[in-house]
């Protein structure tokens, strides 16, 4: 019992030098061992006590890479569904262009290709901003159109670009005939998305009927592709004492849908001015 | 947990964190095969706060850890690092008062100590031991000195500041 005692004692005592002795009698040990000793005692301590923790760290290590490469594929994924978007954009562009380059070939008037840079924000379309100007030889009035039909005119024109006033504008008024008939009328608009053309009442005009520009104004030329004549007819009516026939017309050229336009570079056929 | 739990799972963190350090930042700031001894700072600072028995197995379990994948060097890490992590022990904090100042020129002998320890271990004679004195334990414990000047400042600067 007593040596028990004494060997305890002895041990809190001398447990820092038994403990030295420990560590260079082990520290010796491995020391002395030939390289397959080593190399035994490595993979021992790398597969079992060491590997728990390159598990962990190896784990965090991948989360964390796989993180950055996630990040990258994202950043690279924006930039090319971007880069998509702007092919995409181009690809659809070349038929329209191709369209108009057709159209501007076919038909002998002078047309300065343009393209919309800017419209109004407000419920009615009336007027759209053309990346033209009279640097490119526009003037106020002259026709604006597209291969399927009139849009409007200019309104205002600066050095580079210039307003167009749309024919959804109620301001916007043109003389109209019908092309099968020739009879004529009077296009305006009396809100979005409704065209309506005047006719003398008994005038031969049918739904389905093409309407073009009359000429009649001085602005537009004679013959431009307007609308069609839509099968909602709205009824006879008196109108200053003349009595007239009133249609909704669908246009040729839905507003919402153009990107670029042609601009007529023309002339007034003829000014209304008083004689001196 | 209770404090002294506490404090021996953070002196845990402080040595696990430095050999990992050890391992993985320090070539960054090698300057070619000079490198600060991060280990050997984080075991001075262990071995002055718990005494020569606790600076005796930190310094081993640290110079193990660092001798497993050294193969040709097994056990000689373990041997100079243990033994210095026990003579820094007898200079803890319950017996001699020691400042920043004293614990970096500690830590300059300790780490004179392990590599001349660990250089005679592995049976360096001669002009290869002095060589290899002058060439890599001389700079390598200027560069950890200054290291370690400035972690011991932080850290007394920060103890003064919670007191």
């Amino acid at each position: 019992m007593n040596l028990l005692l004494w060997l305890r004692k002895a041990l809190v005592v001398w447990q820092g030098v038994f403990s030295l002795l420990i560590c260079v009698i082990f520290c010796s040990v491995l020391l002395s061992q030939d390289q397959s000793g080593r190399m035994v005692f490595h993979q021992v301590m790398v597969s079992t006590f060491l590997y728990p923790f390159q598990s962990v760290l190896s784990r965090f290590d991948l989360d964390f890479r796989i993180y950055h490469e996630n990040e990258a594929l994202r950043r690279e994924n924006v930039a090319l569904r971007t880069e998509n978007d702007f092919l995409t954009q181009s690809l659809r562009q070349v038929p329209r262009l191709q369209e108009m380059e057709r159209f501007r070939e076919n038909v002998s008037l002078r047309l300065k290709p343009g393209r919309i840079i800017a419209e109004d924000a407000g419920p009615l379309q009336l007027t759209w901003v053309l990346d033209l100007g009279k640097a490119d030889s526009l003037d106020v009035n002259m026709p604006v159109v597209t291969p399927r039909g009139l849009v409007g005119k200019i309104s205002k024109c600066f050095e580079h670009y210039s307003f167009v006033q749309l024919f959804s504008d109620p301001a916007f008024k043109v003389s109209v005939q019908v092309n099968s008939s020739r009879a004529r009328g009077m296009l305006e608009s009396e809100g979005p998305d409704q065209l309506v053309a005047q006719f003398p009442a008994g005038s031969e005009v049918h739904p389905g009927d093409t309407l073009i520009t009359a000429g009649l104004g001085g602005v537009f030329p004679k013959g431009l592709q307007v609308g069609k004549v839509s099968s909602d007819i709205s009824e006879t009516e008196e109108q200053n004492g003349d009595v007239t026939q009133s249609f909704l017309i669908r246009p040729f050229q839905p507003l919402n849908t153009v990107e670029e336009v042609f601009v007529l570079i023309k002339q007034d056929a003829w000014n209304l001015e008083e004689a001196p | 947990m209770t404090s002294p739990w506490k404090a021996l799972a953070a002196e845990g963190a402080l040595l696990v964190g430095a050999l990992l350090l050890q391992q993985t930042l320090v070539h960054w700031i090698a300057l070619g095969s000079i490198r600060p001894d991060i280990t050997l700072i984080a075991l001075t600072a262990v071995a002055l706060r718990r005494g020569p028995v606790a600076g005796l197995y930190a310094g081993m379990a640290l110079g193990l850890i660092q001798d497993i994948y050294a193969i040709d060097t097994l056990g000689a890490g373990a041997l100079s690092t243990c033994l210095v992590g026990y003579g820094l022990g007898f200079f803890e904090d319950k017996v001699v008062k020691s400042m920043p100042a004293t614990r970096i020129l500690l830590l300059g002998s300790a780490l004179l100590a392990h590599d001349i320890v660990y250089y005679l271990a592995l049976g360096f004679r001669g002009e290869v031991f002095w060589g290899s004195l002058l060439r890599e334990t001389v700079p390598s414990a200027v560069y950890t000195l200054l290291v370690g000047a400035g972690v011991f400042y932080f850290f007394a600067r920060f103890k003064s500041r919670e007191t």
